[in-house]
Parts: C-alpha cells; sequence; structure tokens
C-alpha cells in the first residue's frame, strides 16, 4: 500500500517538473513580454503546485506536511500580486501591444 | 467597564474561524502539541483578531473577512480544478509558439472590495488570463485566447469562482 | 542516487536558465519576470533540501525566502512604477 502511495507520489512530482520545464521554455519561446508572463509564469505555478501536492502525498499526515501546507498557501497568496504588481507597472508605463478594447 | 468586556466577547464569537485557523498555524510553526502549546496559540490568536479590529484597519471591514471555513475549503477545490485545466489548455500554445494577446474590459457582478480581489487574484492566477487594473466593479484582464468581437467579454472571468463568491455575499448582506 | 536528489538536481538546472533571462532580458520587466521564476524555483529547492537531508527547517528557510522575494518585487515593481520616487 505505502508503496503504490510513493509511486503515484513520484508520478505526481514528475508531471510538476514537466510543466515546470515547460514554463522555463515558453520564457525563451516568445517575443515579447506581455505573452511570456501570460503563459510562462502561469505554467511555473501550476508546475509548483503539483509538486508540492506530490509532496504532500508521499508523507501522509504529520507536522511536515502542515509546514509544507504553509508554503503552498503563502505563495497561492503572494504569487498573484507580484505578478499584479510587475504587469501593472509595465501598462502604467506604457509599454502597449496593438489590440485593445 | 462591562460593556467593553460584552463588545469583547462579541468579537471573539464573531470570528471564531479566523481564531481557529490562525491557532493551527501556530501549532503547526511549533510542532508540538501540548497543552501550553494549544493554550498559547489561542490566546495569541485573539489578541491578533482583536488589535487587528480596533487598532490597525481604517475603515470598516469587520464583517468582510469572515470568510466561513467551509465557503474557503469550496473556493480552493474549485480554485485547483480551474487552475488545472486552464494549465492544461495553455500547452498547445507553448509548443507552437503563436500568442493572440489582447487587454479586455469586463464587469463582474460583485460588490465588496475584498472579494473583487480575491476574484481577481483568482483570475490572475490561472493560466492564460492577467488582471491588469481594478477600478471599482470593471476589471481590465490581459487575455491569450480572447473572446470575439460580438461574444460576451465576460468569457474571460471563472464563473463558477465567481458563483460561489455571490453566493457568499448573499449572505454577507444580512449580517453587515 | 535516489528519486529526490535527480528531482533536486533538475530543480536546480532550471533555475539557471531564469537567471539567464534576468541577464538578458531586453525590458527591465522581463528581467522581473526572471527574477519571480528564479524565486519559485529556490522555494522548491529548499524544500527538497529539507527531504533529502531529512530536517523540518529547510522548510521555514523557504518560507521565509518567500516572504523576502515577494517583498523585493513588489518595491522594485513600485520604484519603475513612479519613475523613481518609492
Amino acid at each position: 500500500m505505502t508503496q503504490a502511495l510513493e509511486w503515484i507520489a513520484n508520478i505526481v512530482i514528475v508531471i510538476g517538473l514537466i510543466f515546470m520545464a515547460l514554463g522555463v521554455f515558453g520564457v525563451f519561446r516568445f517575443r515579447d513580454y506581455y505573452s511570456r508572463i501570460l503563459v510562462t509564469a502561469k505554467v511555473d505555478t501550476v508546475g509548483f503546485i503539483t509538486v508540492m501536492f506530490g509532496l504532500i502525498i508521499r508523507h501522509g499526515f504529520d507536522f511536515f506536511t502542515g509546514k509544507i501546507v504553509l508554503v503552498l498557501a503563502l505563495y497561492i497568496i503572494t504569487n498573484p500580486i507580484a505578478t499584479h504588481a510587475i504587469t501593472r507597472s509595465a501598462h502604467l508605463s506604457g509599454y502597449r501591444i496593438k489590440k485593445e478594447r | 467597564m462591562k460593556t467593553y468586556m460584552n463588545a469583547l466577547w462579541e468579537d471573539i464569537v464573531d470570528n471564531k474561524e479566523v481564531i481557529l485557523l490562525l491557532s493551527l498555524v501556530w501549532l503547526i510553526l511549533f510542532e508540538q502539541l501540548t497543552i501550553g502549546t494549544a493554550l498559547t496559540g489561542v490566546v495569541m490568536s485573539i489578541l491578533v483578531v482583536v488589535f487587528t479590529d480596533r487598532f490597525l484597519l481604517k475603515g470598516n471591514y469587520e464583517h468582510s473577512y469572515m470568510i466561513g471555513l467551509g465557503t474557503l475549503v469550496k473556493y480552493t477545490l474549485r480554485l485547483f480544478i480551474e487552475i488545472f485545466i486552464a494549465g492544461i489548455d495553455v500547452i498547445p500554445n507553448i509548443i507552437t509558439g503563436n500568442a493572440d494577446v489582447q487587454i479586455i474590459t469586463c464587469e463582474t457582478k460583485l460588490e465588496d472590495e475584498l472579494l473583487i480581489d480575491i476574484l481577481a487574484n483568482s483570475i490572475t492566477l490561472t493560466p492564460g488570463t492577467v488582471t491588469v487594473e481594478k477600478k471599482g466593479s470593471t476589471l481590465q484582464v490581459l487575455a491569450l485566447s480572447a473572446p470575439a468581437e460580438d461574444e460576451d467579454p465576460r468569457g474571460v472571468i471563472p464563473l463558477k469562482l465567481e458563483d460561489i463568491l455571490l453566493r457568499y455575499e448573499e449572505t454577507l448582506d444580512g449580517k453587515a | 542516487m535516489d528519486f529526490d536528489s535527480i528531482v533536486l538536481a533538475i530543480v536546480a538546472g532550471l533555475s539557471v536558465f531564469g537567471l539567464v533571462r534576468v541577464l538578458d532580458g531586453p525590458t527591465v520587466w522581463d528581467r522581473m519576470l526572471g527574477f519571480a521564476l528564479f524565486s519559485s524555483k529556490v522555494i522548491v529547492a529548499a524544500v527538497m533540501i529539507g527531504i533529502v537531508i531529512n530536517r523540518t527547517y529547510m522548510i521555514d528557510v523557504a518560507l521565509i525566502y518567500g516572504v523576502l522575494g515577494f517583498i523585493g518585487t513588489i518595491m522594485i515593481a513600485r520604484f519603475i512604477e513612479r519613475r523613481g520616487d518609492v
């Protein structure tokens, strides 16, 4: 039983690593800033959440898991605020794209 | 003195779910569960809540951050599902490398400031959409696969998340 | 070499690419995006180190790094938005 759980956790972690690698690949794929932040940074967030889920599944229910949940909660609260601050600063400083409505 | 104690007690009863959550965080950071840590955790949480209500907040926010535990759990689960669906949707765009980025102006039905902020942060957290600016109920959203010219611009908002928040806002109006 | 060490090595390798974006970015916002990418990788790496050496205090390091990286990003964004006046 524990063996099967560990295999499931490892597969989830590998999926998270694939998401992270896609995010890093996307940073070098796109040409302008807005498409980079739309696609890339957010796929990186999906990878982060998936890796943390894998670690939670592996460890079961103890204080270590609680601390990982704390890290996850902090990241989910602060990450959109940071992204929003960067994008807003780019928008206010006059970085434009062609289409807007 | 007596009325002051009554007001304090009402504060504690109103915020009991927030106090429970903060005590749990305290216990996790201590990494041990004894009577001493539990007691100090509850006392510190009550102090944090009361001081925040009385001295730190300038406006009248007392009723807006009491999101119930049930709503919080339901919202978080739905948020994770939306994040994963959107993340898988975005993968073909990364591999082929074509992006058609637009800024779209749309309105939410929510009216409470804190709930609009939570919705804007959720929009930023889902891949493919980033909130650029918020003014009242109007949000400017930077979207990857935008709805066409003649469609409803509200398609960029995750509508199920908005539904949960709307249902919560209705119960809020009776209390405030 | 077990599974956790391999994951740690991959995450460390990915974080280098975030730093490449910081050095290479055409605009200043690209540099900030690269920094956000790098800091998320560092948080994962700190948690993985905590698992490999089997101690819990590395997760506290990850928490503090998250808070400090957040404050740094916000402050730089405000600095650029107001053109030098924090």
